[in-house]
């Protein structure tokens, strides 16, 4: 019971596969099984096209896999019909992508706002923002528009998007590809800071071998299977 | 590059799709006109032909020069005389239209004849005309006797042939033998001519029988060899003689295009001959035809201009999309010219791609074209459509030219945008994409106040000018085309205007409730606030949509209403007719003649009025009519002009009339003084209870219902109803007595029980000629009366009879065929209302209109669709975003529902807003433009509602469709896919 309270998601089997054009199918994923630790930074890491994004996607229930099954909070969600993903994910789930994923039409104070309106915030949302956008070191400029913000900000204030609901797992897409590496460490350091200070569990993927370090789980993936988990 | 042009064209399919279709669109609209107005053109002048021909029983393509051959030293005119016969032939190779027959008549006007016989021992002189008709015998058949022989018999007698009615008239015998004293043979003996036969026509139809051998009364018809052999010698001419010569244009080949130059040629031949005297000229069609030119002036202008802001939203529509398709193809402009691409290849591409749109354009555009020339056709009024015969339409070259010239615009316009794009690698787009927070160039030079501004003082200007226009219009001329492009202007301008004051409106909404919209409403509200300038495009089209969808509505509704009213006022009840009766004779009309007659009839015309009296006349059953389907009402109207009033008027020093009974108006009284003068009245007779019952009156146009004013003149004998203009002008009270001199002379006394304004058929005014030539206004005066009253003091003098009709008036016709009944007059207003909705500019405005609003409408979907389909592309990332952080698929259609809503519902507001106030200002004025005569009727402007019904239904359906279109379309999108897009 110990340790089942310490798994935050389990993948069983999981496998996915793209209808080609050829007729033959391509799997992006073949029986992939894994465990992400409660409360830790977990990396998955691989370079492009071995599936990472795809399992990420797959245990952030934004896709179903073909096969398997994955265990979100004890739960399967592969059962789960749209909406209910939809609402785990409001709830429960914080995403960061590898490209500028804003709304371009919300200043930064706004995108930030948005994912409390969504998860149905009943506290001061002003409050949280602010505190959200202070830990990412961008209070400063929470009223402007995700164009006029550099790169490197516009991660930041993503991922302060992605934490302000209080979610029990972030997923980081590629959060650092984007960025020159010193920019990229301050985003890593802030998902340590992040397992360390809030207790939250964060799912990052990356291609690059430096940051391997940093986790306290890494998965290594190669054409959909996982080669190595430490 | 070919390859690389279809490739990008097939993906991005949609988008093309729609700007193809605003190609379409564009050379269909512009073909129209050219196309419409040829097929117009030859309908009309097909039915004045037609009319012409039931009307005067002649040819309408006929052209007829009379020369006078005269012997008289002074004056010889053999010259002019045969140039005038040559002439014929050279008409025919001037004239732009074939002729079908041409037809040579000489002959010497009443000749000496004695006869070879006696009578009471006496021998009998005669004056009969010797002529010979070219093609005789191809064109008779004989009635008696036999056709006559090319050469004299053996003792020098010529055959001749007469017509039956020249044969009774003239008292001839077949056979007879007479001798022309004046007339010498080449011997120098004196003709012999007998009457070899009777001719009549040999086919009832034949045009060489352009008068009919029933007008050949004293003419007897000899050979032609004989004749030439006989009398003529140009060079010495001896005898007096008339030739006519004849051409017939085939007036079914007369058309839209040939018309201007037949014209033309057809009045310097007028020009030409009015120099000569001995040789009249005349073209039967040249009255017609320039009516017909004035009128087609007036259609081609007026619906021109009612086509300017169609052809202007299309060229701003084509622009506005390859604007929008460049927006999502910028990325891949400048990826090529960062790969390598020379600005001329881009711009080559764009050219391909331009010209291929508008190749297909043109392709089904034309047929397009053609089909919406069959609308135009068949337009009854704003939506409405009729089965009509169809139009005419070809493909002229003109047609061509002005789709050449749409397909040209639209691929300029398809590249210019291009340009802009061209110069610029990635790196330049990037830094440009961040800087978007420029205003609308409209709105940066505040050109929507600008034209709103322009558009009201031209309003107001015309306003200033009304009269003026109503003159210019009711002598013939076209609307000032500036009013109106005012009224298009106005709509623009209101229209943009809007832009700047709905966001206004839906940010306050916004901001009121800033914390509690739910996450999807709150999206929408940021989406439409903040991305304004992307969303003007649908906005503007939108609004204009149901601008001018309201704005033609109104005006055609009110245009088909007044006319509809005046006609329906002016013929005073569905069928109007007088029997004829006693029995006068007919008038057989002859056009050689028309000279002499109009002679006669201006002695008629100056010769004292004989006094009308009711013996003259038997009164027929008119209770007949009551048994005829459909007529639920028959009621006798006696009717006339002839009948006076005496008034007291004021007259100036000069003796003229200066106004009767106003003197109270005028300042010097000393230099006027009162006079008793006749004033001539249209006095009415009807019986009350049947005329209620059966005349067609809009209850609205009197303040109290009509049938009050019928029963209170019903409750006298001698109760009268007088035109206002006896009180307003005359003077007269309420129980005024006021006596009346019908036609026979007798003196009527009458109460006034009642002032109208307007009566059934009564016009309060008529335009008259003055003095001087200038056009006066001039007071109609009626006094309505107890039919009983006057035919107790005249006896029973015609009338008119009048029915309402329930349904078809087919019933009547036939009525009135089957007893043989004789008409006077009759009047259909049904047919009355077909023949107005059959005149080209109605028709044409109606289809216009329609057409118009249809064309508009589809633009406006389409600009609809690949607003959002572009939208939608260009958003996938941002959809996964959302669905990222948690939102339904169902939040995210209430989304964009929301946004939907909020673009097209105050569209939709603000542009019947402005289509109703459009409406309001502009149709009063463009009224003007389709007053045929002066109305009687107080102009109003119709409501329209069902119209406006029709239009929000369509305008529904369509928006119906794209929202399926759209809903089909963002179900195919897959949140993991979307995502992707973004990695790239």
């Amino acid at each position: 019971m110990e340790k089942e309270r310490q798994i935050m998601i389990e993948g069983r089997n999981i496998s996915r596969c793209f209808p080609m054009a050829q007729g033959e199918d391509f799997y992006a994923l073949k029986n992939v099984s894994l465990f992400i630790p409660e409360e830790k930074l977990t990396i998955l890491r691989g370079r492009s096209g071995s599936g990472k994004t795809t399992l990420m996607n797959i245990l952030g229930a934004l896709d179903k896999p073909s096969e398997g099954q994955v265990f979100f909070d004890g739960e399967d969600i592969t059962k789960w019909e749209e909406d209910a993903c939809s609402l785990m994910r409001r709830q429960k789930v914080g995403f960061v992508f590898q490209s500028v994923a804003l709304i371009p039409m919300m200043t930064a104070f706004e995108n930030v706002e948005y994912a409390l309106r969504l998860s149905g915030w009943d506290g001061d949302r002003k409050e949280r923002v602010e505190e959200c956008l202070r830990m990412v070191g961008l209070s400063s400029r929470m009223n402007h528009m995700p164009e006029e913000l550099s790169g490197g900000e516009q991660q930041r204030v993503a991922i302060a998007r992605a934490i302000a609901h209080r979610p029990k797992v972030i997923f980081a897409d590629e959060p650092t590809a984007e960025l020159d590496s010193a920019t990229g460490l301050q985003v890593v350091k802030i998902f340590q800071r992040l397992v360390e200070e809030n207790g939250v569990t964060v799912v990052m993927t990356t291609h690059d071998v430096g940051f391997a370090e940093i986790g306290d789980k890494v998965f290594e993936l190669e054409d959909g299977e996982i080669v190595s988990e430490r | 590059m070919l390859d690389f042009v279809i490739q990008k064209m097939l993906n991005r399919k949609w988008i093309v799709l729609c700007l193809l279709v605003g190609n379409i669109l564009l050379v269909g609209i512009a073909c129209c006109n050219p196309m419409y107005m040829d097929a117009v053109q030859q309908k009309t002048i097909n039915r004045n032909m037609s009319n012409f021909i039931v009307e005067n029983n002649s040819y309408p393509g006929t052209i007829i020069l009379s020369a006078q051959l005269k012997t008289d030293a002074e004056t010889n005119t053999a010259e002019q005389f045969t140039a005038a016969r040559d002439a014929v032939k050279t008409m025919q190779k001037e004239l732009p239209v074939p002729a079908v027959m041409e037809i040579y008549h000489y002959c010497i006007p009443k000749a000496n004849a004695v006869t070879d016989y006696t009578y009471n021992g006496q021998q009998l002189h005669k004056k009969l005309t010797v002529g010979c008709l070219q093609d005789l015998k191809d064109h008779v058949k004989m009635v008696s006797g036999d056709f006559y022989r090319d050469e004299p018999d053996k003792e020098g007698v010529i055959d001749a042939i007469v017509s039956q009615k020249g044969l009774v008239s003239q008292k001839l015998l077949i056979g007879e033998t007479l001798t022309f004293p004046d007339l010498l043979d080449k011997n120098g003996d004196p003709v012999r001519i007998r009457i070899s036969g009777v001719f009549e026509n040999s086919k009832d139809q034949d045009l060489f029988w352009v008068n009919s051998p029933n007008t050949f009364t004293s003419e007897i018809l000899i050979s032609e060899k004989l004749y030439n052999d006989n009398f003529v010698d140009y060079e010495n001419p001896v005898y007096s003689m008339r030739g006519t010569f004849y051409l017939l244009l085939d007036h079914q080949k007369i058309r839209g295009a040939n018309v201007e130059k037949l014209l033309s040629r057809t009045k310097e031949y007028v020009n030409d001959y009015s120099q000569i005297s001995s040789v009249t000229f005349r073209a039967l069609y040249l009255d017609l035809l320039e009516d017909h030119q004035t009128m087609v002036n007036r259609v081609v202008s007026t619906l021109r201009i009612l086509q300017v802001p169609i052809l202007v939203l299309l060229a701003a529509f084509i622009f506005m999309v390859s604007r929008q398709i460049l927006e999502i193809e910028k990325n891949d402009i400048a990826i090529l010219k960062s790969r390598g691409a020379s600005k001329k290849q881009l711009i080559v591409s764009y050219l391909m791609q331009g010209g291929i749109l508008a190749g297909i354009g043109l392709i089904l555009g034309l047929p397009l074209s053609m089909f919406l020339c069959q609308v135009f056709g068949s337009a009854n009024s704003f939506l409405g459509f009729v089965q009509r015969s169809a139009l005419q339409i070809r493909i002229s070259p003109a047609v061509l030219l002005y789709g050449l010239a749409a397909a040209a615009l639209s691929v300029v316009a398809m590249t210019v945008p291009v340009f802009r794009y061209a110069d610029l690698t990635i790196v330049e787009h990037k830094q440009k994409q961040s800087d978007k927070k420029k205003r609308v160039w409209w709105q940066k030079y505040y050109l929507d106040v600008l034209s709103l501004a322009v558009s009201l003082y031209g309003l107001y200007s015309f306003h200033n000018q009304q009269d003026l226009l109503i003159k210019r219009v009711s002598e013939g001329g076209a609307l000032d085309p500036l009013l109106f492009l005012s009224s298009s202007l106005f709509i623009l301008g209101a229209a943009l205007l809007a832009l700047r004051i709905i966001p206004l409106i839906l940010s306050l909404i916004f901001r009121v409730g800033k914390k509690k919209w739910n996450p999807a409403w709150y999206a929408s509200f940021l989406r439409v606030l903040r991305t304004r300038n992307k969303q003007y495009f649908i906005m503007v089209f939108l609004t204009l949509t149901v601008a001018l969808g309201i704005f033609n509505a109104k005006t055609a509704r009110t245009i088909n209403e007044e006319e509809e009213e005046r006609i329906s006022y002016a013929s005073g009840a569905d069928i109007v007719l007088q029997e004829r009766w006693s029995d006068e004779e007919e008038v057989q009309t002859d056009l050689t003649a028309e000279e002499d007659e109009t002679e006669e009839d201006q002695q008629q015309e100056d010769s004292e009025p004989v006094p009308i009296s009711a013996d003259d006349y038997t009164e027929p059953d008119i209770d007949k009519y009551a048994s005829i389907e459909n007529v639920t009402g028959v009621t006798k109207v006696y009717t006339t002009t002839d009948a006076t009033v005496s008034v007291e008027s004021t007259v100036d020093t000069g003796g003229n009339m200066v106004v009767p009974g106003g003197e109270d108006k005028r300042e010097n009284k000393e230099d006027w003084e009162q006079q008793i003068m006749a004033q001539q009245i249209q006095l009415m007779g009807i019986q009350t209870k049947s005329f209620g019952e059966t005349a067609w009156f809009n209850p609205d146009l009197l303040p109290a219902h009509w049938y009050h004013y019928l029963n209170a003149i019903s409750q006298n004998a001698s109760a009268i109803l007088v035109s206002s203009n006896f009180r307003d002008i005359l003077g007269y009270q309420l129980g005024d007595s006021l006596t009346y001199r019908t036609v026979t002379g007798a003196n009527v006394q009458g109460t006034i029980y009642g002032f109208v304004d307007y009566w059934p058929t009564y016009q309060p005014t008529a335009t008259g000629t003055s003095e001087d030539g200038s056009q006066v206004t001039l007071n109609q005066y009626l006094v309505v009366a107890n039919l009983q009253k006057l035919q107790s003091v005249d006896g029973i003098l015609p009338y008119q009879v009048w029915l309402r009709v329930d349904g078809s008036t087919q019933p009547v016709y036939d009525f009135i065929g089957d007893k043989q009944i004789k008409l006077i007059s009759f009047s259909d207003r049904q047919s009355d209302l077909i023949d107005m909705k059959n005149e080209p500019i109605i028709q044409g405005t109606n289809g216009i209109l329609t057409v118009g609003f249809i064309v508009v409408l589809l633009l406006c979907g389409v600009g609809f669709l690949i607003y959002w389909i572009i939208s939608i592309q260009s958003r996938a990332l941002q959809f996964g975003i959302f669905r990222a952080m948690g939102m339904t698929m169902r939040e995210l259609m209430t989304m964009l529902t929301g946004e939907q809503l909020f673009i097209t519902l105050p569209a939709l507001l603000m542009g019947t807003g402005i289509g109703l106030l459009a409406s309001r200002l502009y149709i009063p004025l463009i009224q003007i433009a389709y007053q045929t005569s002066q109305s009687p009727l107080p102009s109003q402007v119709e409501s329209a509602g069902w119209d406006i019904g029709k239009m929000f239904i369509v305008v529904a359906i369509v928006v119906g469709i794209c929202m399926a279109v759209l809903g089909w379309l963002i179900s195919r999108i897959r949140i993991s896919q979307a995502l992707k897009l973004g990695e790239d």
